[in-house]
């Protein structure tokens, strides 16, 4: 398959820029695939699972939200406002940030700016706490 | 000249001094170091950023989104002015500070402030200032932006103002530093709309601004903070630098003269015994 550039970049690092065939991303109206050829598009990222694949082998990592970007040229770019690998969550961590985040959210029912952050937080712990249960068992992924 | 014992003091005195600006070099070295990595770090980020930023906005026609038009009835400019809480740091607020005035000549200007060194000079010519955030700086953090970027999107939405432009010092390298006039608001449309059709907006563009446009600005000023921080730790090192080898100097001038006095001193004691001697021998 046609191999296509990719750059994953966070305010703290890049996480990764190499040559894939294909990429999977978190949309709020669902995953979109990103092949070699893609039309322009300027998206935004929920958090959520980025699948990389190459050939057989896939890679997986946590994205917090964020944006992405796909060239004219065919090159995507994500900026994501954090990312995590698979290996560097715990989830008994995941948890306790779910239920963090939820009394978060009863404590600031009334008031709505701070409603939505901590929505947006328990947004982010659950695909955290999803993330790590679903692959937990799954030995054939490269975990990066 | 002074006598031997004053200019004695004075030598201890400077070389006190000095050794209070050696330690000052070095905290400002690993806050540099610091700042730098910090800098260098967020700048692909924020670079990769405004590149979205930029071909969205060619993307898209100016009534699709508030922040991409002018505020027509407006008859004021905000200026977004960062500046460090410290001094000693050369010249690098006072250019700053110079830039800033200059952004607001001949226009009615109201000023947001990030840093005490601006917020006082600006005060103390009596220009007017909306909002003021101090002491960010020792540990920025992101969610120290957002207050920030709330008051001039707010602001602007609400057509207080029809242009908000900012003000920071770039860090181009350790011996050089930059003051930096952009603007934040309107975003520039310049370039002609090309292929408005092809590019896909997910989700639709209206959202997409709406989330999109606010977070580019924190994103912007964000990088703008560290810029300034990392330019303001490498002013203090290289004024520290200066300030030492100045007082080295001032030192070996000080222990020359004082030689000099002590030598004089010698002569002439002598010359008064031998001339008492000859006096007695006569």
């Amino acid at each position: 398959m046609k191999k296509f550039k990719i750059q994953v970049t966070t305010p703290e690092r890049v996480i990764f820029e190499e040559e894939v065939e294909e990429i999977i991303l978190p949309t709020a109206s669902g995953e979109i695939t990103v092949l070699a050829g893609h039309v322009p598009l300027i998206g935004e990222i929920i958090p959520g699972e980025m699948i990389v694949k190459n050939g057989k082998e896939e890679k997986i990592t946590l994205l917090l939200g964020g944006f992405v970007h796909v060239e004219e040229g065919g090159k995507v770019i994500v900026l994501a406002d954090g990312a995590e690998h698979l290996h560097e969550i715990s989830e008994k961590e995941a948890a306790e940030a779910r239920k963090r985040a939820e009394r978060l959210m009863m404590a600031a029912e009334d008031d709505a700016e701070g409603f939505a952050k901590a929505e947006a937080e328990l947004a982010r712990s659950l695909a955290r706490l999803k993330l790590v249960r679903k692959h937990r068992s799954h030995k054939n992924i490269r975990i990066d | 000249m002074a006598s031997a014992k004053e200019v004695r003091r004075r030598i201890k005195s400077v070389s006190n001094t000095k050794q209070i600006i050696k330690a000052m070099e070095l905290i400002s070295v690993i806050k540099m170091q610091k700042a730098i990595a910090i800098n260098a770090r967020s700048r692909n980020y924020s670079k990769a950023a405004e590149d979205i930023l930029k071909n969205l906005v060619i993307n898209v026609s100016e009534t699709d989104h508030p922040f991409l038009l002018p505020g027509i009835n407006a008859k004021k400019q905000l200026v977004v002015f960062i500046t460090s809480d410290r001094g000693l740091c050369g010249g690098l607020n006072s250019k700053a500070i110079r830039k800033a005035i200059d952004l607001s000549k001949d226009k009615d200007t109201d000023f947001l402030t990030i840093g005490r060194k601006g917020r006082d000079a600006l005060r103390a010519l009596g220009k007017n200032i909306i909002a003021d955030f101090t002491k960010i700086e020792e540990k920025p953090k992101f969610k120290d932006i957002l207050p920030i970027s709330k008051i001039i999107t707010d602001d602007f939405t609400s057509g207080k103002y029809y242009e908000i432009k900012l003000v920071y010092t770039h860090f181009v390298s350790t011996l050089s530093q930059e003051p930096i006039a952009t603007k934040l608001l309107p975003l520039e449309n310049k370039e002609k709309v090309l292929n408005q059709e092809r590019i896909v907006f997910e989700p639709e563009k209206d959202i997409l601004l709406d989330d999109l446009i606010p977070r580019f600005l924190e994103i912007k000023i964000w990088q703008s903070m560290l810029e300034s921080i990392a330019s303001e730790h490498s002013a203090r090192m290289m004024a520290m630098k200066n300030a030492s080898e100045n007082a080295l100097e001032l030192i070996d001038d000080l222990t020359l003269s004082y030689n000099q006095t002590r030598q004089a001193t010698i002569t002439r004691e002598i010359a008064e015994i031998s001339a008492g001697k000859m006096t007695l021998e006569e």
